[in-house]
Formats: structure tokens, sequence, C-alpha cells
């Protein structure tokens, strides 16, 4: 089971308000290479993955990764905060607005609905730990590719961070796959 | 948020940070002694940062309630207000 923690694992505080860039950062909560998928599929594999300390790293991730999942919401809930129908229509975030206003919902930057193929559990440790170290790679390329579209200094401190953690946990599931 | 807490804060972060990175070190090298001790370096120096912010600023945990029920004030995690 788990028990929820009153704190970030990492401050977001942004200051500017960017609807624009928000509809970007959300694909990192319920797009394809997201956080939600993350954990779900880390914390999936699991039941079927004979080796304890690899059931241990995937619990571990997997947990770290329900509060990325956090944090990557943080990051649109604050980007999306005060705004004026003028800024929403001006942005494009009418297309979201209109649908969930500001609330959070899972989806893609282009818009798609969370998709649970995400999750990508097969049963078989090979295979789910290779899965893995391309999910982390996959993720930390669309961090890449967040940073090359966001000027403001207070998202890009937070998706460093982030991408910095998907080379960490690369390396971890390396570990896990040659240990086995 | 006052600097103080906002700084205490940082420190429960950071010390909660790095007990983390050396627990999944841990679960690809658990017999690895010295990431051990460090691992255990840093859990009591984020729970000793977490009990003083608590005693100040009310729970990290729904645990933690004492005297009255300061679990759900605000301000919650995903605000600014909570970070800054």
């Amino acid at each position: 089971m788990w028990q929820y923690e009153k704190k970030l694992q990492y401050p977001v505080k942004i200051k500017n308000p960017n609807p624009a860039l928000a509809r970007c950062v959300i694909t990192q909560f319920g797009g394809p290479d997201g956080e939600l998928g993350a954990a779900n599929r880390y914390l999936s594999q699991r039941y079927s993955m004979p080796y304890g300390e690899v059931r241990g790293i995937l619990t571990d991730v997997g947990t770290e990764e329900l509060g990325h999942a956090e944090m990557v919401s943080a990051l649109v809930y604050q980007l999306t905060r005060n705004l004026s129908m003028e800024e929403i229509k001006a942005s494009g975030f009418d297309t979201y607005f209109v649908d969930h206003t500001t609330g959070l919902y899972p989806i893609a930057a282009s818009g798609v609905p969370f998709d649970a193929l995400a999750f990508a559990s097969k049963g078989d440790p090979i295979t789910d730990l290779t899965e893995d170290l391309a999910a982390e790679q996959k993720a930390r390329t669309t961090y890449d590719n967040i940073l090359k579209l966001a000027d403001d200094p207070d998202v890009r401190d937070v998706i460093r961070f982030l991408r910095a953690r998907e080379v960490v946990h690369f390396q971890r599931f390396g570990e896990a796959l040659r240990s086995e | 948020m006052t600097d103080n807490r906002a700084k205490m804060l940082r420190r429960v972060q950071a010390a909660h940070f790095a007990a983390h990175e050396a627990m999944l070190f841990l679960d690809t090298h658990p017999h690895d002694e010295e990431a051990l001790a460090y691992f255990k370096r840093w859990r009591d120096t984020a729970s000793e940062a977490a009990a003083a912010y608590e005693a100040r600023f009310g729970p990290l945990k729904a645990s933690s309630a004492e005297s009255c029920w300061d679990w759900v004030n605000n301000p919650w995690p995903w605000e600014y207000e909570a970070n800054a």
C-alpha cells in the first residue's frame, strides 16, 4: 500500500502562467511516455517479476514516478492559473478548456487521451526490463523536446530535474537486467 | 509561505531525495555497505528535518496529526504558495 507525503519531490513554483506551454508539458502526465504510464507500467510489471531485487527497483521507481505525475500536474496547474478568457482564446488553450476547464486530465500534447497501452506489461522479465530501458529514454527525449520549446526558467528548472531522473532510472534498470 | 517555512521544507526534500537515490542504488546493489551507511545517514537526517518542519508547520503525513486535524490545511503541495 502507499502513504501520501504532503510535499513534492522537488519544488514547482511557476511565477508566470503560460497556457500554451501547459499544453506541451501535459504530455508528460498523460502522453505515451508520460509519468502516469511510467508509474503504472513498473507497478504492474512487479507481480510476475521473479527476482526480489527487480521487484524492489520496479516498486521504488514506480512509486517515484507517481511523485513525478504529481510534479507534472503541479506544473500544468500553475501554468493555467488566473487566466482571462482572452488569454485562453489567444493561447490555443480553448480546445482543452472547453472539455476540462482547468482540471487535470491525462492527455498527450496532441490531445489524444491517455492510453493504457503505455503500461506495456508483458510478463517476461527480459521483455519488461528492455521495455523499461526504452521507456526511460523516450521520456528523456520528451523532456529534451520540452526544453527546446520552453523559455521560462521556472519551468526549465523542474523539467531538468525530471530529465535527470530518467537517466538514473535507465541506469538502475540496466543493472537489474544484468543481475537477473 | 514564510522564508523559514520554505527553507525547512527544502531541507526535508533534499535529505529525503538523497535517501531515495541511495534506496534505488541499494535495490540493485543490496550488499554495498557504503551505500547502506549513506542511506541510513540521509534517512535519519530526513526524519529529523521532517519532525522539525511538522512541529512548526503541520503534518507531512496524515499519521503525524496531534492536537487538531491540520492535515487538511492549505497550502497543498501543487500550489505555488507551498513551494515559494
